[in-house]
């Protein structure tokens, strides 16, 4: 909650703030929800210049009103998609990722998350001329990767040259890093010309170290990089991609156990079930977040043309329960539809 | 003796009311509103609370569907009410609105052609306001200020959060505030500014957004009346299976389960 001092207007000297600061009214908050006649008698002002310092608060800080009309016109211009330049993926995300929001890319490890992101960022590019911000958590970005996907499409080099310049990549290790950076951005001390599509690649990479923490503090720098995020979306009106990992483990199957208490009266040997559980990572705080959740799961590979090694990519739309999926064609010169 | 006659007089018979109270009454909503009766069959009273559970995948059709009826107008099943939203998850989606409007408004009328339905809709778009919501701050502050909101435009009956609890972990320092107690809180801020103007209000929460782990059973039961951090109506919806949602209704005096489905991102009750 931001304090009252950064409210910045002129009655609201050194001299008020520390009268409030000493009745316990430090931040913002605090003030509006204090009575307007116990803030006079606080601070020794009027009546009329309390009411003046809310106004000014409702100024500065609260959202502004947008009518149905204006939100009319919002719908009709604003831009919705971002094509992937992949057909199958863009049916399933019903044109593209979208714009505004954020959407998550989950997947055990070595599923195609990260080569799927690279394709995308590509593609955008070609589409869209637009820059890509992408940030490497994990500190193995390879722009060899890009480079092979680019040279099996056969680009010259300053086509290549190009598309590699309008990816931007930013090594961020901690939290604190990534909030600071969406804040620059936010503010508009750090610009780039364009840009269309941020990705982090990954977020659980930043979070881990939080993990078992009982004071939540990895939560609350959770919900604020969501808030920028949100508000970079809206705001610039791009897509945000955000790489989450899916962990698995093997369980007993709970109802198999209930089941054998029973078969134990009648002496019924029954083997035990396991069952494969999956879990996607970041706690329930992070489910409720991406608008669009695509679920990664990679075949065995297999030699495909006789000098590559392929695997397909089931994605899955995870947000509904349509159940739409698609297959795709990953190798290490990019992501492709697959034909079936 | 003026003075004590007075003080006698505010002490027997007299009221003080503030201007803002003075203008909300005199601006009175209706005493009963019949609206969405699948959810609420005997209509929502102003000033009422409720508190709508869900899962991740619930279909943000099912939002998107009690605002379109809303603000449809009464000659085509709607309430004809302005709607204000606190769009604080920022993933409901307007577009689906307008598609569900439209829809909504096709099956009603088969006379209207594609331009009069786009009037219709921006006419009763005219009743929609939102407010994009990016930080703990800015939703407070976006709180107190809906009273001179309320006071400049009067025809709004609900105000809608989407969803609550979207700022409770930044809120967080190293002491946490238990789930419930905040959510308490920012409903009795809330209450405190809209209660003067009788506005429904309506918010979504997580399913895991709770402080105890027992879910609906251990929740606080419904208030018959609006009251001040009470809720009136619970509605928990969940998957139910082979593409069909549950809706568990309840209220101070009922409880009952409802189910739909989605067809082509609308809502049909069975």
């Amino acid at each position: 909650m931001q304090k009252l001092k950064q409210v910045n207007h002129a009655a609201l000297t050194d001299d008020i703030l520390k009268k409030l600061s000493q009745s316990r009214i430090a931040t913002i908050l605090e003030f509006l929800q204090e009575d307007t006649e116990k803030l006079s008698i606080i601070t020794k002002l009027s009546l009329s210049d309390i009411l003046t310092i809310r106004s000014h608060i409702f100024d500065k800080y609260s959202a502004p009103l947008i009518n149905g009309a204006t939100l009319l016109k919002r719908i009709k211009t604003k831009k919705k998609f971002l094509q992937t330049g992949i057909e199958s993926l863009d049916l399933v995300l019903n044109g593209g990722i979208p714009v505004g929001h954020i959407t998550e890319f989950c997947g055990l490890a070595e599923s195609g998350k990260t080569q799927l992101s690279f394709q995308i960022a590509i593609n955008c590019v070609k589409e869209t001329g637009g820059t890509i911000l992408f940030i490497d958590t994990k500190g193995d970005f390879s722009a060899i990767r890009i480079q092979k996907v680019l040279e099996a499409e056969q680009l010259s080099h300053k086509e290549m040259a190009i598309i590699m310049h309008k990816i931007k990549v930013v090594h961020i290790w901690t939290m604190d890093e990534i909030i600071e950076l969406l804040q620059k951005i936010k503010n508009k001390t750090l610009a780039f010309d364009n840009l269309c599509l941020l990705i982090v690649d990954s977020l659980p990479c930043l979070m881990l170290q939080y993990l078992g923490d009982d004071n939540k503090i990895g939560l609350a720098l959770l919900n604020t990089f969501v808030n920028y995020c949100r508000f970079i979306a809206n705001d610039m009106e791009i897509g945000i991609i955000c790489i989450n990992l899916q962990t698995r483990w093997v369980d007993q199957d709970i109802s198999d156990l209930e089941e054998d208490e029973k078969d134990r009266s009648t002496s019924v040997i029954k083997e035990i079930a396991y069952v494969e559980k999956r879990n996607r990572c970041l706690g329930n705080y992070w489910r409720y977040v991406p608008a669009v959740v695509l679920l990664l799961e990679k075949s065995q590979p297999f030699e495909s043309d006789g000098k590559h090694i392929c695997s397909h990519i089931t994605v899955k739309l995870n947000s509904e329960r349509e159940n739409k999926s698609c297959n795709l064609l990953l190798n290490a010169i990019g992501v492709t539809s697959c034909i079936e | 003796m003026r003075i004590n006659l007075v003080n006698r007089m505010a002490a027997s018979s007299f009221k003080v009311e503030s201007g803002i109270q003075l203008i909300a009454r005199l601006t009175k909503k209706l005493t009963n509103i019949k609206f969405y009766p699948h959810l609420f069959p005997s209509g929502l009273k102003p000033g009422e609370v409720i508190e709508l559970i869900h899962n991740e995948d619930m279909p943000i059709c099912l939002i998107t569907d009690i605002i379109c009826t809303a603000l449809l107008p009464t000659n085509l099943g709607g309430a004809e009410s302005g709607v204000l939203i606190f769009n604080c998850s920022g993933n409901f989606n307007f577009s689906k609105l307008v598609t569900s409007m439209r829809q909504k408004i096709k099956s009603y009328t088969k006379t209207l052609d594609e331009m009069e339905v786009d009037d219709l809709i921006a006419k009763q778009f005219n009743n929609l306001f939102v407010v994009d919501i990016h930080d703990a701050t800015q939703f407070y502050t976006t709180i107190y200020n809906l009273e001179n909101v309320l006071l400049e435009h009067t025809n709004i009956t609900m105000v809608m959060f989407d969803n609550i609890a979207a700022f409770y972990w930044s809120e967080q320092g190293f002491k946490i505030m238990k789930i419930d107690t905040y959510l308490k809180k920012v409903l009795s801020k809330i209450q405190n500014v809209t209660k003067e103007h009788k506005v429904i209000v309506l918010y979504s929460k997580p399913h895991y957004f709770n402080s105890s782990k027992d879910a609906m059973e251990s929740l606080e039961a419904c208030y018959e009346l609006p009251s001040l951090d009470g809720v009136n109506y619970r509605i928990s919806v969940s998957y139910d299976r082979d593409s069909i949602y549950l809706a568990n209704v309840k209220s101070y005096n009922m409880q009952q389960e409802k189910r739909f489905c989605i067809n082509e991102e609308q809502v049909t009750w069975i």
